[in-house]
């Protein structure tokens, strides 16, 4: 991780990435004592129940969906695809930003990733996980939904290739596994550490589990760094190419409003874009609530609300030319299609769409909001509403109004549209509360590289300094 | 208060009703009484047969080992319990799998539809139309495909009833014979009948015999949406009943006086069919001779006739609501219904009919529609002049008699009388004028003269008309006895009730709208204890023995066995059609009072039947309460129908509510809240309210909640005075009354979906028509312009390749393909709340398409169903191939592979596909598991489903075809024997067999087109070649100049195609003629 030019930013000048006098004591304790000394207080026992109430009511929602079928929803014909494609859309988008910050700019050698990079990692999981549960509850008959998957069978019939719903499968699929796998890999060293730095029998046992019998030895850290560089180098065209078969579902499809060749780069912007406000929206409670203000730098938002603002910028972009290729065209359906966004049954939810994703973001160019914490946050939540409107914009509003105005329809979602959205949200607020209790949620090791860098000790290797030798 | 219907015990009918056991020993165990149980306990103590089998080890670890080895089997599906009746004694000519088709007839409205059933091994599952008879030429209405679930409706009554109480038929023999005795000493003497009209000789016969033996007996006839007006008209102007029939083949120039006459009219099925023939255009072409097609089916003289005309009928239309009789119109004027009798006054007058004066010309102002009315009857007085005999004026079966009287003096005026219009003998057998019948009753039930009261059919406890109080009336009678389908309104105030038997279950015999004779047989046994009304009526004169069969077969003793079994095999061929009988106009029958003039805060409430649950009696039909009505798109409801203008005028909207204030039957102010329901076209200040909703207790097959919060009850407004019309006054009132309708936007948007233009400007061959982007007539013969694509072209040189064109000049909107489509490929019924989600299952709908003004528009209709596009976008998108393209170029569905991702429906630019959001079949109602079709999966929830152009007709003969070919090839093969001419060969052989294949290809239809009364929907094998080398039907149509495509700009080559509507304007209304789409600069 050590080379030269990260190491002129160390040493050079104060990091703005590391506060206060650091060692790799300090780190260390900071990060594992979230999980093995600190007091589980009441605010996390609260939030971990409420938000275990409403992965319950996701339960009863999914149970009462198989029981009586998708018609318990608001969608229809013409709007056969409703929140649960919406919702899958934006969960896959939010976790893309996970998989940029830990692979993509890893590769890219930004330093600033190290102290976000374990959570965003764990919030793209979980995403992928909320993502995943959609287009299986979403199918008409969820116990057959296997058949998507190309396995040989006695009906002696494959999944259709043509279809870019099997090329989700693969797409998500691959996404999820090295997901877990990037994220998995990358944390064995701190799980040795917590389970070097426990005095507690049984979490000495389930971390050293875990953590596969790493003892940071040499030979490990080579091979850790291996793997980290080619899960990296698999994971970054992951980034662009999920959010991009993600589009083709629309794409490839003739609604006006879908069949557009911007999708894939715009998708893939607008991705980004939601999973960085998704993980700013993470970061600032969590930096306040276990006071990583020194790990976690106001330095470490900025960058993030840049990242936000270019593709923020991209995605407007893509607005634009979208509307441009609507007239430019002259596709009656598709001109049509826009005017219906503007001015039609759903002008409430497209004219938010452009507020949140588009118009207040532009404060992002001034550098007192870029720094003011409160703003981001507030920033980040309207990035996500706008985010999961424009999924809301894309689906509902090229099906209700598409060839036949015969068929032209409304798409109203009931209460357990909104419950398994919300059921999903609980879920992964849960997902995200058992991390921040149970897993170290900023990479130690990492973090003490970069003490190293910063106390100047160069020429020590990378990562040499030994994750089960706690104190220096 | 005697009246018995304080004491239903609706509770205990139904308790009866479910636990009658099917198996029985003796009336004591049926009844399942005290006394039986008794018995069964003294001879063997409880659970005696326990006792029987003492349990052995050997048995104990058989039934332990079985029960283990179930135990997990029986917690996933529990069967009910049913009990099965194997075939004994299967029917001649039964193949298992195979349907039997039988003829029948469905009486109707004083007349009957001819049928020809379906039975799949033993249940009927469909009904069609007889082409063999003249009232029928093979169509169907919608009412009659829906009448085959009404047989195995679960609310209909099943046992004989006595006050509320299970009863059995010789219970109720003993009492009515006793009854009858008595009756007997006084000749009859208040002994009332109430009947609805019916139209069969062997009851005529019956009835005749028995006013032999009890003179002073009484018939009276009601029925609620009869055509009263023509009745009463025909006994004034003509001194007798007269039954009228119409010959559109005849006439060149049409005047319908507010007759919706290619749906509800008696003869609807033959009138729409000639109207609209008259209607069908060809393009002089130079390079094609003038198409031809087959009217016989022998492949080797094929009798040719001229389908394609140069020149076309012209139809005016004045009416209040928007029928899609008048959306066919060229010209149409919509009055008020007061202002109907004016416009004909008018006509009249202006035709020089004598004893007429034209009324002033501010009665025929069409609202706020300025002199637009004059200029109307001026043009239609021009053009029926021009006309002359081969004018026709037909005036509607909502119509007052005044009406009906200046529609023959016009006729006869015109010298239409004989030519266009023909008077025949009546087709009813008691041809009274019903109001004058029941109110005759009513005075009779009042002055207490009625002692038993027989009511048989009809319901005029909910029908009646309102100022005659007929429930009132009904205590005063001693003995009420009643017979029906149901237990209804009537049933509850009787003594008695009889269930009576569905036509599909009984013998007997019926007239079509033209008197020919139809037979009626049943196609199975009756399902509960029913008795026709001929088993019924000798009963009580004392018959017990006989049988429906033996009475009909008695009643035509002179036919010859032969004759008889051909004309059961046809349904058609007893006896003829009644001759036309010369009739003497009578002018003063036009001396009648003029309609009531309104006044200035009042609105006229016109009250036509439902077109689809007509006078209520098929409200429990859940086909028929979901079935789209045309124009308004509704389902489930009636609502006061009303144009935008008066709407306006009013301040209410659509779905908003209305109280409509009237004078009920006894004179006292009354109010009713209905909702409201805007229509283009509709006559400004005045409301349409369809009568047979708002009944109590029933609950309609499929719907979700019982029928009482559904829908208005519009017959408290109806008055014996003035059953068209009443007057009300109007009031919004608070709140909102969803109402469901499956076509909320009916604006092309200036899209190409539709087509119209002049006819006789396309028959001239001088207009020039937009070109269509990817559409060449007849491009699915493989031609030209076939667009790039990714995936090779699919090679259809052999074998089959179905195709489909829909006739939108023909599609007269009457939704019987709708219906048909339904019955034939098991359609689900949904329910108002899931239609207003937008799910409906029809797998055809008709589309209506309004151009122009909305308070004069120009509509056209549009049956839509799945394209079947050479390139369907809902092919590549299903990730598990459950729709697929079929070599013979049908885009199929696989529903036991589908897993419902519904990505196909959102690719589908027609959107014609449709999902089972929730699990909308009834799996578990025992009688309507009957109904199905079983060559169609019954789909679950969780399944995309379409239109399959009747994949399983297709199937059969593909089969039949093959087996033909193969037996013409082997008897062409024996032409030679070792390479020498076999003295032995038959030629004829061969040739039989492939008039056969001829016979099949030619006899394949689909359900809707089956059903379509003027061959709107034509289907078939674009591949097949006659013998003789000319073309078939549906290549001719294809290669037609008003052939369009839908959507075909995306490349999709739908495999259905579509013919524009012509109009034929009268140019003194219209002097350019309008057509579209109109022609863009760049276009």
């Amino acid at each position: 991780m050590s080379d030269e030019s990260s190491s002129i930013l160390a040493t050079t000048e104060p990091s703005p990435l590391l506060l206060g006098h650091q060692t790799y004591t300090t780190v260390t304790d900071h990060i594992s004592d979230i999980v093995l000394v600190r007091k589980t207080g009441p605010g996390w026992i609260l939030g971990f129940l409420v938000c275990f109430a409403i992965v319950n009511v996701l339960m009863i929602a999914v149970a009462y969906l198989f029981y009586r079928g998708v018609g318990i929803w608001g969608i229809d014909v013409p709007v056969a695809w409703g929140f649960a494609i919406i919702n899958f859309v934006w969960w896959i988008g939010i976790g893309h930003a996970g998989t940029l910050i830990s692979a993509i700019l890893l590769l890219l050698r930004q330093e600033w990733r190290t102290s976000i990079n374990r959570f965003a990692e764990a919030m793209t999981i979980f995403a992928v996980m909320c993502a995943g549960m959609f287009p299986l509850l979403h199918t008409g008959r969820p116990w057959l939904a296997y058949w998507l998957l190309p396995y040989p069978n006695t009906m002696g019939i494959w999944p259709q290739f043509r279809s870019p719903l099997v090329w989700d499968v693969f797409a998500v699929s691959t996404y999820a596994t090295l997901s877990l796998l990037f994220w998995y890999v990358g944390l064995i060293p701190d799980l040795a550490t917590i389970r070097d730095r426990s005095n507690n029998k049984i979490q000495q046992i389930i971390y050293g589990m875990l953590c596969l019998g790493w003892r940071g030895g040499a030979m490990h850290w080579q091979r850790y760094e291996i793997i980290s560089v080619i899960l990296a180098g698999l994971c970054t065209p992951l980034v662009v190419s999920v959010h991009t078969v993600v589009s083709w579902d629309f794409a490839v499809a003739i609604v006006p409003g879908w069949h557009t060749t911007i999708f894939p780069p715009y998708f893939v912007a607008g991705a980004i874009y939601s999973g960085f406000a998704m993980v700013l929206t993470l970061a600032i409670p969590l930096r306040a609530a276990y006071k990583l203000h020194n790990l976690l730098t106001i330095k470490h938002l900025e960058n993030m609300a840049i990242i936000m603002l270019a593709t923020g910028l991209i995605v407007a972009y893509g607005y634009a030319m979208e509307i441009f290729m609507a007239f430019y065209g002259g596709n009656p359906y598709e001109t049509s299609m826009v005017l219906d966004r503007w001015f039609g049954p759903y002008k409430v939810v497209y004219w938010m769409l452009i507020a949140c994703n588009i118009a207040i973001p532009q404060l992002l160019w001034n550098k007192r909001v870029r720094t003011n914490v409160a703003a981001l946050f507030i920033m980040s939540l309207v990035v996500n509403t706008g985010m999961w409107l424009e999924r809301f914009v894309i689906v509902v509003t090229g099906l209700h109004h598409d060839f036949m105005p015969s068929r032209f329809g409304m798409y109203y979602p009931t209460i357990w549209d909104y419950a398994v959205f919300l059921g999903t949200l609980g879920f992964f607020t849960f997902m995200m509360f058992l991390f921040a209790r149970f897993v170290p949620m900023i990479a130690g090791f990492e973090m003490r590289d970069m003490v190293n860098k910063k106390l100047g000790r160069q020429g020590t290797p990378t990562g040499m300094a030994p994750a089960n030798v706690s104190e220096i | 208060m005697s009246c018995p219907h304080k004491h239903v015990d609706e509770d205990a009918v139904a308790t009866a009703v479910k636990t009658t056991p099917l198996v029985w020993r003796n009336l004591d165990e049926r009844a399942q009484n005290e006394a039986f149980e008794k018995h069964m306990h003294r001879e063997f103590a409880p659970g005696a047969s326990e006792w029987h089998d003492p349990v052995s080890r050997r048995n104990f670890l058989k039934i332990m080992g079985a029960s283990v080895a179930l135990a997990g089997a029986a917690g996933c599906i529990k069967y009910p319990e049913e009990a099965i009746v194997p075939y004994v004694q299967p029917p001649n000519d039964l193949l298992p799998g195979r349907p039997m088709y039988y003829a029948t007839a469905m009486p109707f409205d004083g007349h009957a539809w001819p049928m020809i059933a379906t039975a799949n091994e033993g249940r009927p599952t469909k009904v069609d139309g007889n082409p063999d008879h003249p009232a029928s030429l093979g169509s169907s209405t919608a009412i009659g495909q829906a009448s085959v679930l009404q047989l195995y409706d679960p609310e209909r009554a099943q046992i004989v009833t006595y006050a509320g109480q299970a009863t059995d038929w010789s219970t109720f023999q003993v009492e009515i014979l006793k009854e009858m005795r008595n009756f007997k000493a006084t000749d009859g003497r208040g002994l009332y009948f109430l009947m609805t009209p019916s139209s069969s000789p062997t009851l005529a016969k019956q009835i005749a015999e028995f006013q032999k033996a009890y003179p002073n007996a009484k018939w009276h006839v009601w029925e609620a949406c009869a055509n009263h007006g023509a009745r009463q008209a025909s006994i004034a102007s003509f001194g007798r009943a007269v039954n009228t029939v119409y010959r559109f083949d005849q006439a060149s120039r049409i005047l319908s006086l507010d007759s919706n006459f290619c749906v509800d009219e008696q003869g609807s099925l033959i009138y729409a069919r000639q109207f609209v023939n008259g209607r069908r255009l060809r393009r002089p072409d130079k390079k094609k001779p003038v198409v031809r097609e087959v009217i016989e089916s022998d492949w080797q003289n094929p009798t040719y006739v001229e389908s394609g005309n140069a020149t076309m009928n012209r139809m005016y239309m004045v009416e209040t609501n928007y029928t899609p009789t008048g959306a066919m119109a060229d010209h149409r004027l919509a009055l008020p219904p007061s202002q109907i009798e004016d416009f004909a006054r008018a006509v009249a007058a202006g035709l020089g009919v004598a004893g007429v004066t034209a009324p002033e010309a501010a009665s025929m102002s069409e609202g706020a529609g300025g002199n637009r009315g004059t200029q109307f009857v001026q043009a239609v007085i021009d053009d029926l002049k021009q006309a002359g005999a081969s004018a026709l004026v037909i005036p509607g079966r909502n119509q007052p008699a005044s009406v009906h009287a200046l529609a023959h003096a016009i006729n006869q005026q015109l010298g239409a009388a004989g030519k266009t219009v023909i008077y025949t003998d009546p087709v009813d057998i008691n041809p009274v004028d019903h109001v004058e019948s029941i109110r005759a009753l009513a005075t009779d039930m009042n002055a207490g003269h009625v002692d038993t009261l027989f009511i048989m059919d009809g319901n005029p406890a909910y029908d009646a008309p309102a100022d005659l109080n007929f429930v009132e009336l009904l205590d005063k009678v001693r003995l009420k006895i009643r017979s029906g389908l149901y237990y209804d309104e009537t049933s509850m105030y009787c003594h008695w009730h009889l269930p009576a038997s569905h036509f599909l279950e009984s013998w007997s015999d019926a007239r079509g709208y033209d008197g020919t004779v139809a037979t009626i047989q049943p196609l199975i046994l009756p399902l509960y204890q029913g008795k026709s009304a001929h088993e019924l009526f000798a009963l009580l004169s004392g018959d017990i023995t006989s049988t429906g069969q033996e009475l009909i077969r008695n009643s035509w003793k002179d036919v010859k066995d032969d004759d008889w079994e051909t004309a059961l095999c046809k349904g058609v061929g007893l006896g003829a059609a009644p001759a036309t009988v010369d009739v003497t106009f009578n002018a003063s029958a036009l001396n009648n009072a003029k309609a009531q003039a309104t006044a200035k805060d009042a609105l006229e409430v016109s009250l036509p039947p439902d077109p689809a649950i007509w006078d209520g009696t098929w409200s429990t039909n859940g086909w028929l309460q979901e079935l789209p009505r045309a124009i308004t798109k509704l389902v489930w409801d009636n609502a006061a129908l009303m144009s935008k203008a008066t709407a306006d005028r009013l301040g209410v909207d659509s779905e908003s509510l209305l109280q409509l204030k009237y004078v009920d039957g006894a004179g006292r102010e009354q109010s009713m809240t209905v909702a409201v329901w805007l229509v283009p076209g509709h006559a400004n200040d005045c409301i349409t309210l369809t009568l047979g909703y708002g009944r109590k207790n029933v609950k309609a097959i499929g719907g979700v909640e019982p029928m009482d919060n559904l829908g208005f009850n519009a017959y408290p407004l109806r008055k014996a005075g003035n059953l068209n019309y009443t007057i009300v006054t109007a009031i919004p009132a608070k709140g909102r009354y969803p109402l469901s309708s499956t076509q909320l936007h009916q604006n092309p948007e200036g899209l190409d979906l539709v087509r119209f233009y002049s006819g006789t400007e396309f028959a001239s061959g001088n207009a020039e028509y937009p070109e269509q982007e990817g559409y060449v007539p007849g491009i699915e013969n493989r031609q030209k312009d076939v667009r790039l694509s990714l995936y090779p072209e699919f090679d259809y040189a052999h074998g089959h390749r179905w195709g489909m064109v829909v006739d939108d000049n023909a599609c007269v909107g009457c939704n019987a393909c709708v219906m048909a489509c339904q019955s034939e490929n098991n359609g689900p019924i949904v329910g108002k709340d899931q239609v207003s989600r937008y799910r409906e299952m029809h797998w055809i709908r008709i589309d209506s398409w309004h151009f122009g003004d909305e308070s004069n528009p120009i509509t056209v209709f549009e049956p839509v169903m799945c394209q079947m596009c050479e390139h369907a976008p809902c092919e590549e998108v299903c990730p598990v191939n459950a729709t697929t393209h079929s070599a013979e170029g049908i885009n199929e569905m696989t529903y036991n592979r589908c897993v419902g991702t519904r990505y196909c429906s959102n690719n589908c630019p027609y959107k014609v596909r449709r999902f089972n959001f929730l699990r909308y079949n009834d799996y578990y109602t025992p009688s309507l598991k009957m109904v199905r079709n079983p060559l169609v999966t019954v789909r679950e929830r969780g399944v995309m489903e379409k239109c399959t152009y009747c994949i399983q007709r297709i199937d059969i003969t593909r089969i039949d075809v093959k087996r033909a070919e193969v037996a013409r090839d082997s008897a062409l093969a024996q032409q030679t024997v070792d390479g020498r001419t076999n003295p032995e060969y038959n030629p004829d052989e061969a040739k039989r067999q492939q008039n056969v294949i001829h016979d099949l290809m030619m006899g394949l239809q689909t359900a809707c087109q089956q059903s379509c009364p003027t061959e709107a929907l034509v289907f078939g094998d674009m591949n097949y070649r006659r013998a003789d080398q000319k073309p078939v039907r549906i290549n001719e149509l294809k290669n037609q100049p008003q052939s369009f495509g839908l959507l075909t700009e995306f490349n999709t080559q739908p495999r259905t195609s579509y013919m524009s509507r012509f109009r034929n304007p009268n140019p003194s209304l219209e002097s350019k003629p309008l057509f579209y789409p109109i022609k863009t600069e760049e276009g």
